[in-house]
């Protein structure tokens, strides 16, 4: 299999086999330690695939192990405090170690917005989009301080013949 | 010091117990010989022989006399003050808390605040404890101009970022008015305050802590999303802490980023409620007496626009402007001695 990506300008690209698309149904993840990339989840979320660099920017956990969740809302009403709504099931990993929340479709952190995970986009099929990976914005934290790693990095899966690839 | 300055925080007295007795109502004034006078004598000015000469007062308690303090604003380039008297703490009998901050309330605008209107603002006290009697009381002053703040004790049976805080917050907040938390130091007195340590025994002990009674109070109203729902609302801590203020809320940042999910009315880093609803009046004990690692520490904490100074009058931990301009240059924070007070306190009446 020959993958490019003109929006990186890549050509190299490989793909690394992830498993069989029966295997990965939805609201399922499966782990890969994929060489020369590491660790990375890869995530079915109603029917639609996302990788993201199971590092977590914090401290390094591997993020895409923790719970797939959804989060809190607050619902700020005329009268009285502020009411909690339960949202996006099944859309956000929380790391294992320190439980920051980060959204799987987009590898953004839901607090601070300076924190993002890389994030591969995940490619249905030999014609799918791969899309760019999605990169962090880099912003220090207070005078002088330099940011931690922000980012992980994302892929593009492909499904081909009954099986997931990952492609890097 | 070439800017008019503004003290944001100033404690005038009474000249006496019987003074401050007479704006009582009977039935409170009748039995003052029962209980603890409602009006903090304890650590002003101890001993007063040793106290700088602008908090003696002839005739009086120190801090009792307007001009006394009038003449000190025109020594020190002092040009406008917020004056905040001091109360007795968690009265226990709610009623009894509403009438001691009705006194005090009457006996301000009578005694202080037409001496020098312009450059005299008051303080409208309100005991928290019982809202239905705080908003009668805040609707009775509110509409006057002389009154700049609202200030409410900073000892407390519950954090202030509880609903049932929350009608005085709001009707504050539509006031346009900032809300000053400050300890009456009635710690030290016949009735024990509470800490999740237990009842400090001695001034030492209660005055080294009393900016995190003001700390505390912040992190609950930033947790309890307040400052989400009333986003103009300010509060000002009075007791000093600037740099604690920042350890622990950096501390109070590092839990909700994992813990956000408990809390979502917390729309942004608790951090970053510092200067947009809180600020802090400078303590004499703030920070390291070198002027520029002073300066430093200020730095360090941002705190350039939130940091108020104020004199403390007539405290014995007071300040004047120039033992701490040397440490907050202006050059470096032009805010100090005028802007955040300006920008904090909108009735102070300026003329530019």
């Amino acid at each position: 299999m020959k993958v490019s990506d003109s929006q990186q300008g890549r050509t190299d690209r490989r793909p690394y086999e992830i498993c069989a698309v029966s295997e990965l149904g939805p609201g399922q993840r499966v782990i890969r330690e994929v060489p020369g990339v590491g660790r990375v989840g890869i995530f079915n979320v109603d029917g639609k695939y996302y990788a993201l660099k199971s590092v977590c920017p914090h401290h390094g956990a591997s993020l895409c192990e923790g719970p797939i969740t959804g989060t809190t809302r607050a619902v700020f009403g005329k009268a009285g405090p502020p009411k909690t709504e339960w949202v996006r099931d099944g859309e956000i990993v929380r790391c294992p170690w320190h439980g920051w929340e980060f959204d799987i479709t987009t590898g953004k952190a839901l607090v601070g917005f300076r924190w993002r995970v890389a994030q591969y986009d995940v490619v249905l099929g030999p014609s799918g989009d791969g899309g760019a990976p999605i990169s962090a914005p880099s912003v220090g934290l207070a005078d002088g301080e330099p940011d931690p790693p922000s980012e992980v990095s994302t892929f593009p899966v492909v499904a081909e013949d009954g099986t997931l690839w990952l492609v890097i | 010091m070439n800017v008019p300055i503004v003290d944001a925080l100033a404690h005038p007295m009474p000249t006496s117990m019987a003074e401050f007795a007479s704006y009582l109502p009977r039935q409170l004034a009748s039995r003052f010989h029962r209980f603890t006078p409602p009006f903090n004598m304890g650590p002003v000015a101890p001993p007063v022989d040793e106290a700088a000469a602008w908090t003696a007062t002839e005739g009086g308690l120190a801090g009792s006399d307007p001009l006394a303090y009038l003449r000190f604003m025109d020594e020190t380039g002092i040009d406008q003050a917020v004056l905040a008297p001091v109360s007795r703490g968690l009265v226990p009998d709610v009623r009894a808390a509403a009438y001691i901050a009705a006194a005090i309330n009457d006996w301000l605008a009578e005694k202080w605040l037409d001496v020098a209107p312009g450059r005299f603002y008051g303080s409208i006290r309100l005991s928290a404890r019982e809202p239905a009697l705080a908003l009668a009381e805040l609707e009775r002053w509110a509409g006057d101009e002389r009154f700049a703040q609202v200030v409410v004790t900073q000892e407390a049976v519950a954090p202030y970022g509880q609903e049932q805080y929350f009608p005085i917050w709001e009707a504050i907040a539509a006031h346009g008015l900032p809300v000053m938390v400050v300890s009456d130091r009635a710690r030290e007195s016949l009735t024990p305050v509470q800490t999740s340590f237990g009842t400090p025994p001695q001034f030492l002990q209660y005055s080294t802590f009393l900016p995190y009674g003001g700390v505390a109070h912040l992190g609950s109203l930033i947790a309890e999303g307040i400052f989400e729902r009333l986003p103009t609302l300010k509060f000002v801590f009075a007791d000093g802490g600037f740099a604690d203020a920042v350890t622990l809320l950096w501390r109070m940042t590092m839990d909700w980023r994992g813990d956000r999910a408990q809390v979502p009315w917390v729309l942004k880093s608790p951090m970053d409620y510092l200067g947009t609803n809180a600020r802090f009046v400078v303590h004499a004990a703030d920070g390291p007496l070198d002027p520029a690692r002073f300066d430093k520490l200020v730095s360090l904490c941002g705190a350039r626009d939130w940091l108020l100074f104020g004199t403390r009058f007539p405290y014995w931990d007071s300040l004047v402007p120039s033992d701490i301009g040397p440490k907050v240059p202006v050059e470096h924070s032009p805010g100090f001695f005028r802007g955040n007070a300006l920008d904090t306190y909108p009735r102070l009446v300026t003329g530019e």
